[in-house]
This record gives C-alpha cells, structure tokens and sequence, in this order.
C-alpha cells in the first residue's frame, strides 16, 4: 500500500517545507484519531456476534500476541545496543518502549541524559512509522497477530486503522487489548530495566 | 488512552443499536476510513517534519535509531508469526 508511505512523506514534506506549528499537529491528531476509532467501533458493532465468535476462538493466541511483543522487543533492544556499540542494557531499556516515544524519551532522557533519552525518542519513532508503512506487508506476509506485534504500544492508537484496514475490522479488539496491555506494561517496565 | 476507548464504545453500542443502517452505509464508511488513515498518517509525518529537534538529532543517532527501532519491531513479528505458524 504505497499510499501509506506517501500520506506519511507528504506529511513529512509539509513539515520540513513550512515550518509548521506542530501543537495545532497534535490536536488535528487527536480529533483524526478519535473519528477514526469511532468508526471501526460502528463498524465493530454492526458485526458484533461474528467479531466476538472471531476473537472467541483466537482467545490464548490474542493475550501472547503482547507476551511475544514484549519478549521480541526486549531481545531486538538487546542486539541493537550491541549492534550500535552503546551498553546492552540501554538498548534493552529503548526497546521495552514499544513505540510510545514520548513516554519512554522522558524516562530515559531522566535516567541517562539528554542524548540517550533523543536516542529512545527517535528510536521509538522509527518503530510507530516503521510499523504503519510495513502493516499490509507484514499482515500479507504473518498475518494479524504479527501486524499487531509490529505496532507495539501503538496498536491502541495510531496504528490501530492501519492494522484493522489490512488485516479486518475483527483484529481491532486484539489490536487494543495487545497496545493497552503495553501501554501499560511501559511505565513499569522501563524503570524496571534501568534499576537492573 | 481512556478517551479512545470512549470513542470505540460509542461506536460498537451505536453500531450494535443502528447495525442495520450501518451496514447499508458499510461503503462510505470504508471511504471514510480510508480518507482518516491518509490524514491521521499525513499528520504524524507533519509532526516529524515540524520537528526542529528530531531534524537535528537525525545525522548524529539516525542509523542507532534505525536499529533501536528496527530490530524489535522485526523480532516481535518474527516470534509471533514462529508461534502463529505453528498453532495455524
């Protein structure tokens, strides 16, 4: 789905081209966001009984999706610091950010200065866009389930249409059980690892 | 994140209430849908890009990032799909 890249670069662009205020960004945002969510809950609920029968018979495979995230983000976190030439355990905090950059910045940037906490930043960035422009792929080529893992903490919001538009409206429970979990799971995980 | 859920309820008990209609307007829906992805992506690239301070941080911790990012991303969807694989 080349759109995707494009709406995204077009975006870029723009921001880079017109020095835009990124506060008005932010809150044109939340109202897409919203609008959006509203929309597959309609579409959720017109379909109830069958999307329930669905996510029924995923069940077990529907709570490991977030278990196998966390595992999969840990270990990708670990190799990437190796990889980078910075400590392991700094690699290992970065990754249990699952994509939410704003969050997992602050903590880092507080525990370990400035440039390790704009390290977390972009590197959590570069998951939440990384994952919206490989999503179709990703669904094509694993499915639902690892689309979802893909996605990280983002699964409840911003990628939460791009999942549902790829895999079906059926994967929009999963997606936000999977992101809300990790969502939740961040906060304590990331302070967690940085007292190891 | 209590807000979206908000929004996702509305949703569902409208969508359980109206489902008749709703799936009549099934169509313009998916139109809608797609029209929102499109600006809700355009709008996170316009939050990138208005970034001085990302702008500026990406030559020195660019390619760290890309790794930092990259590899979990890549070992959360390979392990799902090892699992997904074989219970499918």
């Amino acid at each position: 789905m080349l759109w995707i890249a494009l709406a995204l670069l077009a975006g870029v662009g723009t921001g880079v081209l017109l020095h835009t205020d990124i506060s008005q960004a932010d809150r044109y945002l939340s109202v897409a966001l919203m609008a959006l969510v509203f929309l597959i809950g309609l579409g959720l609920g017109s379909d109830w009984k069958r999307i329930m029968g669905i996510v029924r018979r995923q069940g077990f495979r529907m709570l490991m999706t977030p278990v196998l995230t966390v595992i999969g983000s840990l270990a990708g976190g670990v190799l990437g610091g190796v990889l980078c030439g910075i400590v392991w355990r700094t690699g290992l905090v970065i990754g249990s950010g699952f994509g939410w950059y704003t969050l997992s910045a602050v903590i880092v940037g507080d525990a370990l200065g400035t440039e390790m906490g704009t390290l977390a930043f972009l590197s959590n960035i570069v998951r939440e866009v990384l994952a919206i422009v490989l999503i179709p792929w990703i669904t094509r080529w694993a499915g639902g389930a690892a689309a979802t893992a893909s996605a990280g903490a983002t699964a409840t919001d911003v990628c939460m249409p791009v999942i549902t538009r790829s895999a079906g409206p059926e994967w929009a429970v999963p997606a936000f059980i999977s992101g809300g979990l990790l969502s939740l799971l961040v906060p304590v995980l990331i302070p967690a690892l940085l007292s190891i | 994140m209590g807000w979206l859920l908000a929004a996702l309820g509305a949703g569902i008990g409208l969508g359980v209430l109206l489902s008749q209609a709703v799936q009549k307007g099934s169509e313009l829906i998916r139109v809608l849908l797609g029209v929102l992805v499109a600006a809700l992506l355009f709008l996170m690239g316009l939050k990138i890009g208005g970034d001085r301070e990302i702008l500026a941080a990406l030559p020195a911790l660019g390619l760290k990032s890309l790794a930092l990012g990259g590899l979990p991303l890549i070992f959360s969807v390979l392990l799902v799909w090892l699992f997904t694989r074989r219970k499918s």
